[in-house]
């Protein structure tokens, strides 16, 4: 077999493969370039409105400037990238704040668009909340509510405060150890616009497990504040901060997050979790990072990230028929 | 009576007189841009930091079981003060103390600028003028009281 990959202005592989019976197709590569640990890594080969995907995921294991020279490298190469266990912006209601070690990645990049995910985030997630709240009846007004971590997706934090959960939002406490749960929307916008200014210059790091860390549990946490976890009905956010501190005897909870693998839904029912909603689709037994959906987005859509808007999002997502994928994990 | 820095070959920038009616002298080394503050300034900015925490219900709230001792040191001149942390209240004495959960060592130009608000640590600390020895929770923990004291 003869496989030939030309590239062409460094955006479309044309791949002919000769020997099987003569076969040409356009494919789309796509990579997620992650701070996160390299065992995640993964490729799939996907179809989105009849365009052929290649998506990949590169870990680093938390190494920045490892992660600033593979970016470098498939600059110019690829058709979208997505930057993974980094966020580069924090959209708090109408304020975005610029996470310096993110944007440190996305300026590596020259050609290729890139993404952080926190777009589609915006957008996508308070989608999903209004579809398990209209259509399965997962989510309840009056329901208690911990999301882990909120500042990295207001839009599902909004949403779910919006149709009347009881929110418990758990930055301070799982960030820095402070045993003050935000319970408003208000609130959590007043911290932010106060303290996100500079905490944004921080070491990524300092603000967000990165690497090996996300491959461990926070033992002192998960003991200290296990009552936040017993108490909610609902876990909400970032997949490698429910799992650093959650306890044992989630019986029943629902758990809401992303960027999930097997050996996390493995890791879900040891823990006795009810029920497990990603919020984006499943490719071959797991579900992306936003980043990657967004940066496969880009790509069919043809613009330039900061081109595209909420409704562009909206309407792909419609004619894509994402919806949120519900796993009972109680009777399998 | 105050340590001010009288090294000789430095240069009188500034003059204050303080509240017992002391002069105060504020000098520069030759070839640097760097002004010392005073000891007695690092105590007036910490004292100040110390005030506004405590007139400060939610972040006393926010802090109630975060007991820690913070010991705040000069390189630049001989100042050293520890602040203490106990149940949601914070205290101010001079000197150092033994086993500080965290050591905030800095300039005294720096150290006076951070507690009086005039800048945020984030970006001495980035850059190397303020060193901070403790655990990261912690560390992050000080940066965002300085924040909710002094920020936006």
């Amino acid at each position: 077999m003869f496989l030939a990959n030309l590239g062409y202005n460094g955006r479309v592989n044309i791949v002919i493969k000769i020997g099987v019976g003569l076969e040409v197709f356009l494919l789309k590569h796509v990579v997620s370039v992650s701070l996160g640990s390299s065992r995640r890594d993964h490729t799939v080969r996907v179809e989105l409105l009849g365009e052929k995907f290649k998506i990949s995921r590169m870990g680093t294991d938390g190494d920045f400037n490892r992660a600033l020279e593979v970016l470098r490298e498939l600059d110019g190469k690829v058709d979208a990238i997505g930057l993974g266990g980094i966020d580069v912006y924090l959209f708090v209601r109408r304020k975005r704040y610029t996470i310096r070690d993110g944007l440190k990645l996305m300026e590596a990049v020259k050609v290729t668009p890139v993404v952080d995910g926190s777009g589609l985030k915006n957008t996508l997630e308070r989608e999903v909340v209004r579809i398990l709240a209209e259509k399965t009846g997962l989510l309840k007004r009056g329901m208690r509510v911990l999301m882990v971590s909120s500042l990295d997706r207001f839009g599902m934090a909004e949403a779910l405060s919006d149709m009347g959960c009881d929110m418990t939002f758990g930055d301070l406490i799982f960030t820095m150890g402070m045993t003050y749960p935000v319970r408003t929307v208000a609130e959590l916008e007043e911290i932010a616009g106060r303290t996100l200014p500079e905490l944004v210059k921080m070491p990524f790091h300092m603000l967000y497990p990165t690497g090996k860390k996300q491959e461990s549990q926070d033992e002192a946490k998960v003991k200290q504040f296990a009552h936040y976890y017993h108490d909610a009905e609902v876990i909400a956010g970032d997949y490698h901060l429910i799992r650093r501190f959650m306890p044992d005897g989630m019986d029943r909870r629902i758990i809401l997050t992303n960027t999930t693998t097997r050996e996390d839904i493995d890791f879900l029912r040891e823990k006795g979790v009810g029920t497990l909603v990603t919020t984006t689709p499943e490719f071959e037994g797991r579900s992306f990072g936003t980043n990657v959906i967004e940066a496969a987005m880009v790509a069919i859509l043809g613009k330039l990230p900061e081109q595209i808007t909420p409704a562009d999002y909206l309407d792909l997502l419609d004619k894509l028929d994402f919806q949120p994928r519900v796993l009972n994990l109680e009777n399998r | 009576m105050h340590p001010v820095n009288c090294d000789t070959a430095s240069r009188l920038v500034g003059r204050e007189r303080d509240l017992s009616g002391f002069d105060l002298f504020r000098f520069q080394k030759p070839g640097k841009k760097q002004v010392l503050a005073t000891h007695l300034e690092i105590t007036e900015s910490l004292t100040v930091f110390k005030d506004n925490y405590n007139n400060n219900l939610r972040l006393k709230v926010m802090n109630r079981d975060w007991d820690r001792v913070v010991v705040i040191k000069a390189t630049d001149i001989e100042s050293l003060h520890t602040l203490t942390l106990w149940d949601g209240e914070v205290s101010l004495k001079e000197g150092a103390s033994e086993n500080p959960d965290l050591t905030v060592i800095s300039d005294s130009e720096t150290l006076a600028d951070i507690f009086y608000g005039d800048i945020a640590p984030t970006e001495p600390y980035n850059n190397g003028t303020l060193r901070i020895m403790g655990s990261e929770d912690d560390i992050i923990r000080l940066d965002f009281i300085s924040l909710m004291i002094w920020g936006e």
